[in-house]
């Protein structure tokens, strides 16, 4: 078993396997060998920690992708796929998402962080500029000039 | 933490924020970067360059335009490009007026020109540029000619095989091979000493300032040579190259490998017992070989090439119909990028049949069983059957001429394009989805074959035996992007750019094996 401390101060026991998902804590775990020293994870929260155990215990019987599996993904075709369960963990509010994201990129978790970003980039596909402003918050800070500008610079790559 | 404002997606970190980007379509890429300032600037700076590293195309004719534009200009040049090829549109020209005589013409490509070889003569199309509109357009121009011999009633001298040789860029290095198995470095230079044929940029601008139609003027180039390499005297009926490595292919069955930079190494010469018709050369893989093809009833043969030494033995033989007719006139591999997988493992080629077939060199041939996860590879092992195809196409709705060349590239990079010997037509399948196809009829393609190919991202070049022609399937076709031609007997299309082809559609044409094994 391993224990990890969180910025807030939470521990939480977890299998070798569960933790071993995140490459970060792996890598950890083989530098320091047997031991029982608890380690800590200065910038993740606990409320984050649980969701992101949630998803390793799910998939830790998976096979760990391997380095060729992910340069394969920078020049194949990337599918925008996610698989069922995986939807249905990352259906949280806007705020537990980008948490997870850079928890799994601080983790080293590369199919959570794709999940993840993969779910961000469904947000947006699809909507208008302002659709995406009011999901997202963004203040317009265009002038009216600007904008048009950069509708106009951009036509070309409408949907038609 | 309390007392933080709320995480936004706009406070994500660029490395994070660059991953999402990187499953967002062209159209969403381009209206979040119309939300505001930051997302404008990211995907400018670094949005649009990750969209086109993730979508390479093999596209020379317009390398040195690119450099100048933006990575957004880029990404729009592919992505429209693109969807000209999934709904067939195209600007078809001829490049020249026809000539009179049967010749069996063949070009090569460089990213800055194009050479044309007919006869006895090379024809050069240099790649420029236009600076007159917002955004610098690539432009086709004539840069002249050069007779390498006035025998030209003598077919005997007759180029049949061209290749650009590495020169540090110049793109004025050229092997030709001719008929009567002469093989020969040629430099090419402006006929007045001095004078530039060179397409840098800043003879390109004054060029355009000058007009696209200056100079109908026949221009006169210097083909100068600068080695002969040793070769058999028997009739070269093919030419490749891969870096610095030469091979031809003679009708008589020698096949000659020669290093261009060594002319004074003799070529390292194998002789099969077949008539010899096309060849690729696959250095880069791990087993580097020779792919030739030949007639007979097994035409498609791998060679082996151990430290610039061809081998005689096969590695394999690659399966297709067996007819003591068959043969294989045309071979390619694939393009970068391509969804067949960019490996150099992979062979295309085209058959008497009439049928394009691809196979896998990783694959097992069918009887014994590899397996291919071992990490072995299936080429060091003991000579195996021949290995079955892993796709077979044709055109169902066609004569089923035999196919004289292959070429892959194009939209998507996933275009397979084959030239038949009948009326000119080439046919086209978008390997995503192969099931149909579309094929054409050049620009008064005359009842001719269609003897070589040249495809890139955006332009399909090819010959007939009486000229040659390019469609461009780029977005930013204008008056002037070709060199006139005078001809009269093509009807133009409406929009007066280019030339009226004949297309039709076919379905059908796929199977993942083959019958005639």
């Amino acid at each position: 078993m391993v224990n990890l401390v969180t910025s807030d101060n939470e521990s939480f026991t977890v299998e070798k396997a569960v933790a071993s998902r995140s490459v970060l804590i792996k890598n950890m775990l083989e530098d320091v060998g047997e031991s029982d020293q608890p380690i800590p994870l200065p910038n993740v929260t606990a409320s984050v920690l649980k969701k992101v155990l949630e998803y390793c215990d799910h998939h830790k019987n998976e096979p760990m992708p391997t380095s060729e599996d992910l340069a394969a993904e920078d020049t194949r075709k990337r599918t925008t796929d996610i698989g069922e369960w995986d939807q249905k963990f990352i259906q949280v509010d806007q705020e537990m998402l980008f948490e997870i994201i850079l928890a799994a990129n601080y983790l080293d978790i590369k199919p959570l962080l794709d999940v993840g970003c993969k779910t961000v980039a469904n947000m947006i596909k699809g909507k208008t500029p302002e659709e995406i402003r009011k999901l997202f918050n963004i203040v317009n800070d265009f002038t009216p000039e600007e904008e048009a500008q950069i509708k106009k610079e951009n036509e070309w790559a409408e949907d038609r | 933490m309390p007392n933080q404002s709320p995480l936004t997606l706009t406070a994500l970190p660029v490395d994070i924020l660059l991953l999402i980007l990187r499953d967002l379509t062209v159209s969403s890429l381009a209206v979040l970067s119309r939300t505001c300032h930051s997302f404008h600037i990211l995907i400018n700076d670094a949005g649009w360059k990750q969209y086109a590293n993730q979508n390479p195309r093999y596209s020379p004719s317009i390398t040195r335009v690119a450099e100048i534009w933006s990575s957004r200009e880029r990404a729009r040049f592919a992505h429209l490009t693109d969807r000209r090829w999934d709904s067939q549109t195209y600007v078809a020209r001829p490049l020249c007026d026809p000539w009179a005589t049967k010749l069996r013409p063949v070009l090569c490509i460089s990213d800055s020109r194009l050479v044309l070889a007919k006869g006895q003569e090379l024809l050069l199309y240099d790649f420029g540029c236009d600076h007159s509109k917002p955004i610098q357009l690539p432009i086709v121009r004539y840069a002249g000619s050069a007779q390498l011999s006035n025998r030209t009633k003598d077919s005997r001298h007759d180029i049949t095989g061209v290749i650009f040789l590495p020169d540090g860029g110049a793109n004025r290095q050229l092997c030709v091979a001719q008929a009567n198995g002469k093989l020969t470095r040629y430099e090419i230079s402006a006929a007045v000493p001095g004078a530039p044929i060179e397409a840098n940029r800043s003879s390109i601008a004054a060029r355009s300032r000058n007009g696209y139609n200056a100079g109908r003027a026949p221009k006169i180039l210097q083909a100068t040579t600068m080695a002969t390499y040793e070769h058999p005297l028997t009739p070269i009926n093919y030419l490749t190259s891969s870096g610095n490595h030469i091979l031809s292919i003679a009708a008589s069955g020698l096949a000659s490998l020669i290093q261009a930079d060594s002319p004074w190494e003799p070529p390292s010469t194998i002789k099969l017992p077949f008539q010899l018709w096309s060849a690729h050369l696959s250095l880069k893989s791990s087993t580097p070989f020779a792919a030739i093809g030949t007639k007979g009833p097994s035409p498609l043969g791998v060679y082996p090439i151990t430290q610039s030494q061809l081998s005689s033995e096969p590695l394999a033989f690659l399966g297709g119909s067996a007819t003591p007719r068959s043969a294989v006139y045309g071979i390619c591999g694939v393009c970068p990028g391509s969804p067949l997988g960019s490996s150099d493992q992979i062979v295309v080629s085209g058959w008497y049949d009439g049928r394009v077939r691809v196979h896998d060199l990783r694959c097992a041939p069918a009887p014994s069983g590899f397996d291919s996860s071992s990490g072995n590879d299936p080429l060091s092992t003991s000579f195996p059957a021949p290995l079955h195809p892993v796709m077979t196409l044709h055109d169902p709705r066609g004569s089923l001429a035999p196919i004289y060349c292959v070429a892959t590239g194009g939209g998507g990079a996933s275009q397979l394009v084959a030239g038949t010997a009948e009326h000119a037509v080439i046919s086209v399948w978008d390997l995503r989805k192969p099931r149909g196809g579309w094929s054409f009829y050049p620009p008064e393609g005359d009842w001719s074959p269609s003897y070589s190919i040249t495809l890139e991202g955006s332009k399909l070049w090819g010959t007939t035996q009486s000229r040659a022609f390019v469609l461009d399937f780029g977005p930013d076709v204008k008056e002037g992007t070709y060199p006139p031609v005078s001809h009269q007997d093509l009807s133009q299309t409406w929009d007066g750019l280019g030339y009226r082809t004949t297309t039709y559609f076919h379905y059908d044409s796929y199977s993942s094996s083959d019958g005639n094994v």
